[in-house]
């Protein structure tokens, strides 16, 4: 009986140590789960504004994975995250997109206009945050977008 | 039959004389029994909503939900709910079975529908949408042209084609049957004052700021496009 006890002992100890870790696992699991959705208390209004109206097509974290990215759609939804693509617009060119929708830059008519939307402060505050998302500058660069206007 | 006339209209004179409020005094206690303020609210957002607000709501304002749903939807609807949109009403989340909107009956059903019938806009102005027989060939091609190719609305907007085929994007509620579910007359409101209905919503103000404005010419000719939409034909 000892001789069995003793590898018991041993599994049980190992057990016991690897219990928090396991908890701890399924933790995190649920946690991610649960990120799934959007908390909004401690976001910022331009994080809040890319989740509500932008991450519909372009995905939560600009990949072009939103519920509306469909193969079954013309063009996808651009990829905010593909530096080498989004730097060839300029940030007016962004802001005018934004405001004015996709057809204002030449691209496609489901990009809709956002400008009655959103505040011009707001958009600008967007522009920079794709200017993160796609770790990248644009060509001409700074803003001709006089301010409040 | 001058008198038997004239005494019916003495009857019916005071009717049209009232208020009318009276007599349709919105009775809620259904509504508030069976939960249903746990996620629909049913007075216009304040004036200092905001983007947080919203998307802290887990299911629509209802405020004006006797002049947006068509009658007998609503019932049929709530006595077995399919989900409209195929994402949850923060726009990102796919649904899951756990979103099932409650299944309503009996008199709670008949209840929570009369209140909700009573839920009405004073700025839907009846009838400014014909929808008796169809419409005319101007209207068939100019929607499909400003629904599906202009602004694109099928973007967001699930649709079924001629051919019954399902298309178009997730994040907006589907108009695969929106001749059954939606008044056009609403329709058309909504789409003129987006804002007086939703002050914050994922879908775009297509007069103002645009590439192709729109005007009330166009936003008719639009709700009137959506009012056949999945009808048989």
């Amino acid at each position: 009986m000892r001789r069995m006890t003793m590898p018991v002992a041993l599994l049980s100890a190992m057990l016991l140590w690897a219990a928090p870790g396991l908890a701890e696992d399924v933790t995190v699991k649920a946690a991610s789960a649960k990120s799934a959705t959007v908390d909004t208390k401690n976001l910022p209004r331009v994080e809040l504004n890319y989740q509500f109206l932008c991450a519909q097509c372009h995905g939560r974290f600009g990949n072009a994975t939103g519920p509306n990215a469909s193969k079954k759609f013309e063009v996808l939804p651009a990829d905010l995250t593909d530096g080498q693509y989004m730097a060839k617009f300029t940030d007016d060119q962004i802001f005018r997109t934004l405001t004015y929708g996709g057809p204002a830059n030449n691209l496609s008519t489901l990009m809709p206009p956002w400008g009655n939307r959103l505040m011009p402060e707001e958009r600008r505050e967007l522009v920079r945050y794709i200017r993160v998302l796609c770790e990248c500058e644009g060509v001409g660069t700074h803003f001709s977008v006089p301010t409040g206007g | 039959m001058k008198i038997v006339r004239r005494i019916q209209y003495m009857f019916l004179l005071p009717l049209f004389l009232l208020p009318p409020s009276v007599g349709l005094a919105a009775d809620d206690s259904a509504f508030i029994a069976n939960g249903c303020p746990a996620c629909h609210q049913v007075t216009p957002p304040p004036a200092d909503y905001d983007i947080r607000d919203r998307m802290a709501e887990k299911g629509p304002n209802l405020w004006y939900a006797g002049s947006k749903f068509q009658d007998g939807w609503l019932a049929n609807w709530l006595a077995a709910p399919v989900p409209i949109a195929s994402i949850r009403y923060d726009g990102v989340t796919p649904s899951s079975a756990l979103d099932m909107h409650p299944v309503l009956s009996g008199d709670a059903l008949t209840q929570v529908v009369a209140y909700l019938s009573t839920l009405t806009d004073v700025s839907v102005t009846a009838g400014v949408i014909d929808t008796s027989g169809r419409p005319s060939r101007r209207v068939r091609i100019q929607g499909r042209m400003f629904f599906s190719k202009d602004q694109q609305c099928f973007g967001c907007h699930m649709t079924r084609t001629r051919y019954g085929v399902l298309v178009g994007g997730a994040s907006g509620p589907s108009l695969a049957s929106a001749f059954e579910r939606l008044n056009p007359d609403w329709v058309y409101a909504f789409l003129m004052d987006q804002k007086r209905y939703t002050p914050i919503t994922r879908m775009p103000i297509f007069h103002g700021e645009t590439y192709t404005e729109y005007d009330a010419a166009h936003m008719k000719v639009l709700a009137r496009y959506i009012a056949e939409m999945g009808k048989v034909k």
